[in-house]
């Protein structure tokens, strides 16, 4: 603890030289400077150790009884300082860094978003860079309850919003609108029918009468379940009971055989970089933007723009409102060059194998054939595929009448 | 000087008659020893002479003259002083 102190209010290291440093010894004792590890070198020199505010008295002392005192060292926190004393540049770099910290803290630095899922962050943020909330902007001058209720008017997904000011950070919590569940109307009438052809394999009906069986081929927008129901009068009666009208339900799988065709170039034109290239600097600091490439143009006829972003963020992994751009501009010349056939066929399939899966929904694909053909510049692959699916799709009856009677 | 002294002694005399702690009363010098390694001693009036072998200490009438090895004078004040090292003797002259 006592070194911790003396470390803080310094020490001095003093050397004495007289024919009686005994007595500068006494007189300090008698004047209450305090002084340790003494070290007595001969008789007429020794060394101790002073507080550094003691050193003026230690000396005047000396003289007072005909001893010289000279400092032989100065240790401690106020010798360590007294050392930028004269370093002009650093106190002004130290002021000046001050005075940043203290203005730059007025300003928003960073704006985040959270709690979004749907509505894209990117959207939010324009929003909020038209409601003056951005990088750079004075923190102070915004209304963060106002800002909030704008954001709210102006972007349709949210429910929620609270803008809040955390030094340089604008945080911006939202909350979506839970979308309205799509309802099923049980008023709408109307039947349903085969959406494509297909053998029927399994069926069962839910409402309605079915208009087909297992075994049955169908044809697209054949009825599979009517929603008009004819009521059966009793046995041997001539009454007729009229017919029924209902949203017809059901679920119908059959086997449906599918024919999908793609087809690509066997040529395309290759892209071939002449070697020509420029690079665009920029500087993007508080969401300005800083050309360094002044207005010169770009000249050739056909280029790639290569652009890369080195953003200046904090050691926790925050961006900082301050990034440097480079944009390569590289020209190119397109020649023609014949087509890997093989990549492309298995291009063509993947591609195939997509949309069938876009088709079949939830259904499933028993086999698949595919066939190529290259011809007239073209290499032409179709699928043929034998699937499982359901195939009912429900039609409202153009006239919506309830029940009808004879 | 004399006088000084000659009121030294009837205080030093009254303390002993009146079984007061001298120390208090007449200001003489009081040194209390820890064991062999610590030397505190009150009521000095200076150092004579220092090394770290001897050191001599005024207390008035008498010199206290302290002996051992690696003496250091810790602490010093107007009335008190500490003394550390291996503390061999202590002769009062």
């Amino acid at each position: 603890m006592q070194k911790i102190i003396n470390f803080l209010r310094g020490s001095v290291r003093l050397e004495v030289s007289g024919a009686f440093p005994e007595r500068f010894l006494n007189l300090c004792a008698q004047n209450g400077v305090s002084f340790w590890a003494v070290e007595w070198l001969d008789a007429g020199n020794l060394r101790i150790t002073v507080a550094r505010k003691d050193l003026k008295r230690s000396r005047a002392l000396g003289e007072k009884v005909m001893c010289e005192v000279k400092t032989q060292l100065s240790r401690g926190a106020p010798a360590f300082l007294a050392r930028f004393k004269k370093r002009y540049a650093l106190l002004a770099g130290l002021t000046l860094s001050l005075m940043a910290v203290c203005v730059l803290s007025q300003f928003v630095l960073t704006v985040e978003v959270s709690g979004n899922e749907t509505v894209s962050t990117a959207e939010i943020v324009s929003q909020l860079r038209r409601l003056g909330v951005r990088p750079g902007v004075y923190g102070p001058g915004i209304d963060p309850a106002a800002t909030a209720q704008e954001l709210l008017l102006r972007v349709d997904g949210l429910s929620w919003c609270a803008v809040n000011m955390r030094g340089t950070v604008a945080e911006v919590l939202v909350r979506e609108k839970v979308e309205k569940p799509e309802l099923v109307d049980d008023k709408v009438l109307g039947d349903v029918v085969a959406r494509a052809p297909g053998l029927v394999t399994d069926l069962s009906v839910l409402e309605g009468e079915a208009a087909v069986k297992e075994g049955d081929t169908v044809l697209a927008g054949e009825l599979l379940i009517a929603g008009n129901i004819h009521i059966e009068g009793p046995e041997y009666g001539e009454v007729d009971l009229g017919w029924r009208r209902v949203k017809a339900n059901g679920l119908i799988y059959a086997r449906t055989w599918r024919t999908l065709e793609a087809e690509i170039p066997l040529e395309a034109r290759v892209k071939s970089y002449t070697g020509e290239e420029i690079a665009l600097w920029s500087l993007n600091l508080l969401g300005r933007r800083i050309n360094f490439y002044g207005n010169s143009g770009i000249s050739f006829a056909e280029y790639d723009k290569i652009t890369n972003v080195w953003t200046a963020s904090l050691p926790g992994g925050q961006e900082m409102p301050l990034s440097l751009t480079r944009e390569t501009v590289r020209a190119y010349d397109t020649t023609p060059a014949p087509v890997d056939i093989a990549a492309a066929e298995e291009l063509l399939r993947a591609r195939l194998d997509e949309a069938l899966r876009q088709q079949l929904g939830s259904g499933e694909v028993i086999s698949a054939d595919y066939t190529s053909r290259a011809a007239d510049g073209k290499l032409t692959v179709r699928l043929q595929a034998e699937c499982k699916e359901e195939i009912g799709k429900f039609v409202p009856f153009a006239d919506q009448a309830q029940d009808t009677q004879p | 000087m004399e006088k000084r002294g000659k009121r030294e002694g009837i205080l030093e005399r009254t303390a002993q008659v009146f079984d007061l702690p001298g120390d208090v009363v007449a200001g003489l010098p009081r040194i209390e020893l820890t064991g062999n390694r610590e030397l505190r001693m009150e009521n000095h009036k200076g150092i004579l002479a220092y090394g770290t072998e001897e050191i001599h200490v005024s207390g008035g009438k008498l010199v206290v003259k302290v002996r051992g090895d690696g003496l250091e004078l810790r602490a010093m004040n107007a009335s008190e002083l500490l003394i550390t090292g291996t503390i061999l003797g202590v002769e009062l002259t």
